[in-house]
C-alpha cells in the first residue's frame, strides 16, 4: 500500500512539472482539432491544411516580421478534453487567437473558455448559424453556415434544375442535418416550390426500406429529393434509393462531401447534387485550388480529402491576413481587424465579414456528379438566406 | 435434556407429507415429522437419500411438490426463505456457503442484524443509538466467534480460514441469527475426528445455551449417538427407520440399506 | 471510544487538508488546474457511486450514464435563462418554461429525477444477475440516448444543449464529493452494507439469514442512482455545452475504467482510480503532443495517450484483476504507524 502511495506521489510530481509553460517570441495561435475519435476525419484534414498553410506564410517571412506558431492539442471528440486543452492554450501557451473544429459541441467545449480570456475563436468547418450568438463577439465562423448552403441549393433547384416539387428526408439525430433540411424547405417554399412529403431517419439507420416505400407512393414523383444527411450514411441512403429505381435528382449539403458517397454508392451516385465549400479537384477545381492541392501533395503525399483541409488552410490565411492588418497581435485588435476582413481569396472562396456579422459571405460551391465524376456545377452566392 | 416425545409439551415443527420431485425423480416423499422444543433430531440416510432436500424444503430454498409445514403455529409451506428466517429458523449448508470477502465479524453481524433493524438516516449521521448499536453487534459477534475458537480470526476474510473454521464459523453465523430451530447439514464433513468431537461438543453446548431446536444430518454415527435424542433414516426418499438412537442402529433395514454398507 | 474519536479526528483532519489543497490549487493553479481537479471531483461522484451499485451488490450496471444524462438535462433544463428558454426550447411545457430555479434546487430535482427512474427500472431489472444485468442495464443506457434524441422540446434532440449556466466550481464540486464519499463510507459500514455485500457474495446464504437481496439491492441502485444525477447535473454546469452522445459508450467506459482500477468495492480505490487514471492521462495527453530529452526529439502522435491508457489498462486488469484496493480500505492509522515502525 505504501508503495502505491509512494507511486501516486512520484506520478504527480512528474505531472507538476510538465505543466510549465514555455516562451517564444512566435505569434501563436491555438488550434484545436479532433486527431482521434469520432470527429477525427473531419478534423484531421483541416489540421493538415492549417499546417500547410503557417508552413507557407512562414516561409514568406511569415506576419509581422515574426513566425506563426500553431500550438495544437487533440481534442479526442470529447467535451472535458477540449476544455481543459482551451484553458491550457490561454493559460501556459498564451496564443492570441484560436481556431479549429467541425461539430457545434466541440465548438461550445472550447469557444467560451477563448471568449472568457478575451480571445476569438473561429470555427474552420462547424456551419451552424446558430453558433456564434451563443457566444457573442469571439465566435466566428470562416466558413459558411448552413442556411447560407441551403439557400444555394433551393436557389439552385429551383433556377436550374427547373424543381418545383422536393422529397424532404432528414437525419433526426444532428443539430446540422435537421437545419439544413429546415433551411432548404424554408428558401425552397419561398421560392414557390412545395415539399411534398417530409421523413426523418436517425443517425447510423442501415435500412431505409420504409421512408422509400412511402416515396415511391408518392403520385405524382416530386422533381427531386433532398436528403439531408451526415456523411457516414448518405452513401448507403442513395444505394438503396437508386436500388428501388428512383432517378431524380438527389440534393443535400456539405456532408456528401465524401469519397464514401460514391464508393458505396457507385453508380448510383450519378444525378446527385451537393453543396460544399469547394471542388477538391486536380483538374475541375479553381486555379486557388489546384495550387493548394499541388501543395498539399506535396506536403503529405495524399491528396486531400475532403473539403475541411482546404477550411482549415484558409483559416490561418484569414488570421494571418487579420493580424498584419490589425499591424499587431493583441488578441482585440486581431478581433477589430477580423471582423473588417473583405474579399480575402482562399481555397473555399473569398472571405468577406459584414458589419456585426461573424458568418462570413462566401460563395457556395455546387458539385454535380454525372458518369461517375465530380464536376463544379454552379457557384452560386444566394440571393437570400434564412434567419439563423 | 432431551424431551420426552410422550410429553408433547410445545409442538415447534410440524411437517405433513412433504414430497419432492425433481422432474420425476422423487427426491423425498411423504416426509412427516414433528418436533417438540428443545429435541435435537439426527437425520442419516445414504447419498442422494434426500436428505439435504428436507432442509432446503423447510427454509424455502425449493417449492415443494406436496405436503405442508406449519412453524410455531404458522403455516409456512408456501414461504420464502427469508421470511422463514424472520421466523426463527437457521442453517448450515453443506456445500459451505460463507460471505467470502467479509471479515468473520462481518459474517456472523450480517446474521445479528435481521432482528435489530437500522435507520439508514442514523446510519448516515453516525448517530449514537446506531453507533452503540455497531459495538453492541461487535461484542455479541466476537463473544460467539470466542465460543467457536475463532476469536483471532475475526477480522480476516472468511475465505481465509481453514475448511474445519470455516464449518465452524457457518454454525457460528447460524446461531446469531438467534434461531428457535436450527438446521445443521453435516457439520463435521471433512473433519477429523478430533475435531469433529470438539464441534459436536460445541453444539451440545448452544443446545443447552440458547435453547435451540436442532435437526442435524450427519453421517459420522457414533456422533449421532451421542448427541441425538432420536433419529430418522432416510433412504431414496423415505423414512425407513425412526425412533431412539438405540433401537434404529438395530433396525435390520437401516443395517442392510445403510450402516451395512458404511462399517 | 478512542477508536470512534481517532476515526473522527482522521476524517476531520483529511477533509482540511483536502481543502487546504484545494484552496491553494485554486489560488495558485490557474484554470488549467482547475478544470482538472472539478473534473476530478465530479468523477468522484461518479466513480463512488457507481461503487455503490457494482461494487456493493456486485451486478454490473452498464446503465449509470443513463442517470447521469438525466440529472444533467434535467438540472439544465430548470436552470436555463428564461430569455434562452423561449429561444432555445420553445416547446417547453409551460410549467417549466416559466421557472429558472437556483442551483442547489435544480441539482437536487436531477438525481430525485434519476433515483424515481431507478426505483422504476430496477423493480424488475434487481432481479437479475450476472451478465444479464450488465446487459439490460447498457439497454436501459440505449433507451435513454433515444429518448433525449427524440424529446425535442425538452431537450432539443440531438442538438447542441448551450447557454447552461456555469455554476459549477472546485468548492460546490468537492463538498459534494466529499459528502457522497462519507454517506456511502457510512452505507458500507452499516446493517445496509453489510447486506449488499452478503448478497453480493452468496445471494442463498444471504437469503437464509433473512436478509431481503431485492429490497437491499434496490436501495444501492436507487442512492446510487441519485448521486450519479447530482454528479451529471454537476457535469453539466461545467461543461455548459451538451448533446445526448455526450452521455454514451465512451464516458460510460471512463467511469468503470477508473472503478475497477480503483477496486470493487473499495471506496478508497475509487479515489486512487480517479486521480490515478486523470492524471495519468493528463500527463500522456500532454507528452502526446511530442516533447525531447536533450537531444532525443519525440514527434507528435496523437491518440498515443488513448493506446497507453487502453494497453495499461488491459494489463492491469490480466495482472491486478480486483484493482489497487480489492474490496478493502486504506487504514490512515494503520499506515502511519507502520511508517514509524520502519523509522524508528
Ligand atoms: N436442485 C436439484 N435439482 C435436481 N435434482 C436434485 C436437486 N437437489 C437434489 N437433487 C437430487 O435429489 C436427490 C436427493 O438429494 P439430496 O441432496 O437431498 O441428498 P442427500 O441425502 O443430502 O445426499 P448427500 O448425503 O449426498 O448429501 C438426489 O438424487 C439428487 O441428485
Ligand atoms: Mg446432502
Amino acid at each position: 500500500m505504501k508503495k502505491t502511495v509512494l507511486f501516486l506521489a512520484a506520478i504527480l510530481v512528474i505531472f507538476l512539472v510538465s505543466c510549465g509553460g514555455s516562451g517564444s517570441k512566435n505569434i501563436k495561435l491555438g488550434m484545436l482539432y479532433n486527431m482521434t475519435g469520432s470527429q477525427a476525419s473531419l478534423d484531421g484534414p483541416s489540421s493538415n491544411g492549417a499546417k500547410l498553410a503557417a508552413k507557407e506564410i512562414n516561409a514568406a517571412g511569415g506576419v509581422l516580421g515574426k513566425q506563426l506558431e500553431l500550438v495544437s492539442y487533440d481534442g479526442k471528440s470529447d467535451a472535458e478534453t477540449i476544455g481543459k486543452a482551451a484553458a491550457q492554450l490561454v493559460e501556459k501557451d498564451k496564443v492570441v487567437a484560436m481556431f479549429g473544429f467541425s461539430d457545434s459541441d466541440m465548438v461550445m467545449a472550447a469557444a467560451p473558455i477563448a471568449a472568457k480570456a478575451k480571445i476569438v475563436f473561429i470555427t474552420s468547418g462547424a456551419t451552424s448559424p446558430k453558433l456564434p450568438s451563443q457566444v457573442p463577439d469571439y465566435l466566428f465562423l470562416s466558413c459558411f453556415g448552413d442556411n447560407v448552403q441551403a439557400a444555394a441549393a433551393a436557389e439552385y433547384s429551383w433556377n436550374t434544375l427547373n424543381a418545383k416539387s422536393a422529397y424532404l428526408l432528414i437525419d433526426k439525430g444532428m443539430e446540422y442535418t435537421l437545419l439544413l433540411g429546415k433551411y432548404f424547405q424554408e428558401r425552397f417554399t419561398e421560392l414557390g416550390g412545395s415539399v411534398v412529403l417530409e421523413d426523418t431517419y436517425q443517425t447510423g439507420d442501415k435500412d431505409f426500406s420504409a421512408q422509400i416505400t412511402k416515396l415511391k407512393a408518392l403520385k405524382p414523383a416530386p422533381d427531386m429529393l433532398f436528403i439531408s444527411s451526415g456523411p457516414d450514411d448518405i452513401g448507403t441512403i442513395v444505394k438503396q434509393v437508386r436500388d428501388a429505381g428512383i432517378t431524380s435528382p438527389i440534393f443535400g449539403g456539405d456532408g456528401y462531401d465524401t469519397p464514401l458517397l460514391m464508393e458505396i454508392a457507385g453508380k448510383g451516385a450519378n444525378n446527385v447534387y451537393y453543396t460544399t465549400h469547394s471542388l477538391m479537384d486536380k483538374n475541375a477545381g479553381s486555379p486557388e485550388v489546384q495550387k493548394f492541392i499541388a501543395a498539399y501533395e506535396a506536403e503529405y503525399n495524399t491528396a486531400p480529402e475532403n473539403a475541411f483541409a482546404g477550411l482549415g488552410y484558409d483559416t490561418v490565411y484569414l488570421l494571418a491576413d487579420a493580424i498584419k492588418r490589425a499591424n499587431s497581435a493583441d488578441p482585440k485588435k486581431i478581433r477589430e481587424a477580423l471582423q473588417t476582413t473583405k474579399d480575402l481569396p482562399g481555397v473555399t472562396g473569398s472571405i468577406t465579414f459584414e458589419p456585426g456579422s461573424p458568418i462570413p459571405q462566401k460563395g457556395v460551391a455546387i458539385i454535380e456528379i454525372q458518369d461517375d465524376a465530380l464536376k463544379l456545377a454552379a457557384e452560386v452566392v444566394p440571393e437570400k438566406v434564412p434567419a439563423p | 435434556m432431551p424431551v420426552d416425545m410422550s410429553q408433547s409439551s410445545h409442538v415447534l415443527l410440524e411437517v405433513k407429507n412433504l414430497s419432492k420431485s425433481f422432474r420425476g425423480l422423487m427426491a423425498l416423499q411423504n416426509y412427516n415429522v414433528q418436533l417438540t422444543e428443545g429435541e435435537i433430531l439426527g437425520i442419516i440416510g445414504p447419498n442422494g437419500a434426500g436428505k439435504s432436500t428436507v432442509f432446503n424444503l423447510l427454509t424455502g430454498h425449493l417449492n415443494l411438490t406436496k405436503g405442508s409445514i406449519v412453524f410455531r403455529n404458522i403455516d409456512i409451506t408456501h414461504a420464502a426463505p427469508e421470511e422463514i428466517a424472520g421466523l426463527g429458523i437457521g442453517r448450515t449448508f453443506q456445500n459451505i456457503r460463507l460471505f467470502g470477502s467479509m471479515s468473520c465479524i462481518g459474517n456472523v453481524i450480517a446474521a445479528m442484524q435481521m432482528k435489530e433493524r437500522q435507520s439508514l438516516l442514523g446510519a448516515i449521521l453516525n448517530l449514537s443509538h446506531f453507533r452503540e448499536q455497531e459495538k453492541r453487534f461487535a461484542m455479541q459477534a466476537r463473544t460467539l466467534l470466542a465460543l467457536f475458537n475463532l476469536q483471532e480470526h475475526a477480522d480476516s476474510p472468511a475465505l481465509s480460514l481453514s475448511y474445519g473454521d470455516q464449518r465452524r464459523l457457518e454454525i457460528v453465523r447460524a446461531v446469531a441469527l438467534k434461531p428457535r430451530l436450527l438446521l445443521l447439514d453435516e457439520p463435521t464433513a471433512g473433519m477429523n475426528p478430533h475435531e469433529s468431537a470438539e464441534v459436536i461438543n460445541l453444539i451440545k453446548r448452544i443446545h443447552d445455551e440458547y435453547h435451540l431446536t436442532i435437526i442435524i444430518i450427519e453421517h459420522n454415527m457414533p456422533l449421532v449417538m451421542k448427541v441425538c435424542s432420536r433419529l430418522q433414516v432416510l433412504n431414496y426418499g423415505e423414512i425407513i427407520a425412526e425412533g431412539k438412537p438405540e433401537n434404529v442402529r438395530n433396525d435390520p433395514r437401516v443395517i442392510e440399506s445403510y450402516l451395512g454398507r458404511v462399517g | 471510544m478512542r477508536r470512534d474519536r481517532s476515526t473522527a479526528i482522521v476524517s476531520l483532519a483529511a477533509i482540511g487538508i483536502t481543502f487546504l489543497v484545494l484552496w491553494l490549487l485554486h489560488s495558485f493553479g490557474g484554470y488549467y488546474i482547475e478544470r482538472i481537479v472539478i473534473g476530478i471531483g465530479i468523477n468522484l461522484i461518479l466513480v463512488i457511486s457507481l461503487n455503490l451499485a457494482n461494487g456493493f451488490t456486485g451486478l454490473f450496471s452498464l446503465g449509470h450514464i443513463g442517470f447521469m444524462a438525466i440529472g444533467a438535462y434535467a438540472s439544465a433544463i430548470l436552470t436555463l435563462p428564461l430569455s434562452l428558454k423561449s429561444t432555445n426550447l420553445p416547446d417547453l411545457p409551460v410549467f417549466l418554461s416559466k421557472i429558472q430555479m437556483p442551483f442547489l434546487p435544480a441539482v437536487l430535482v436531477g438525481g430525485l429525477i434519476a433515483m424515481v427512474v431507478a426505483l422504476l427500472i430496477g423493480l424488475s431489472l434487481m432481479r437479475l444477475t450476472g451478465p444479464y444485468i450488465s446487459v439490460a442495464t447498457m439497454g436501459f443506457l440505449v433507451i435513454v440516448q433515444v429518448v433525449l434524441t427524440n424529446w425535442d422540446s425538452m431537450t432539443r434532440g440531438a442538438r447542441t444543449f448551450a447557454g447552461v449556466p456555469e455554476y459549477t466550481n472546485v468548492w460546490n464540486v468537492w463538498i459534494w464529493a466529499i459528502l457522497v464519499l462519507y454517506i456511502v463510507w457510512r452505507i458500507k459500514f452499516s446493517s445496509f452494507g453489510r447486506k449488499m455485500m452478503a448478497a453480493r457474495d452468496n445471494e442463498i446464504a444471504a437469503r437464509s439469514l433473512g436478509i431481503n437481496v431485492m429490497a437491499s439491492r434496490l436501495l444501492a441502485f436507487c442512492i446510487s442512482a441519485f448521486f450519479t444525477g447530482v454528479a451529471g447535473a454537476l457535469w453539466a454546469h461545467f461543461i455548459t455545452a451538451f448533446s445526448p452522445k455526450s452521455f454514451y459508450f465512451s464516458q460510460t467506459f471512463s467511469v468503470v475504467t477508473m472503478l475497477v482500477v480503483g477496486g470493487l468495492g473499495s471506496l478508497s480505490g475509487s479515489v486512487v482510480g480517479v486521480m490515478l487514471i486523470t492524471i495519468l492521462s493528463e500527463i500522456l495527453r500532454n507528452a502526446e503532443r511530442g516533447f525531447s530529452i536533450g537531444p532525443l526529439v519525440i514527434p507528435e502522435v496523437y491518440g498515443a495517450s488513448q493506446v497507453i491508457m487502453a494497453v495499461l489498462f488491459v494489463l492491469f486488469i490480466v495482472f491486478r484483476p480486483r484493482g489497487l484496493f480489492g474490496d478493502a480500505e486504506l487504514d490512515v492509522r494503520r499506515f502511519f504507524k507502520k511508517e514509524k515502525e520502519v523509522s524508528g
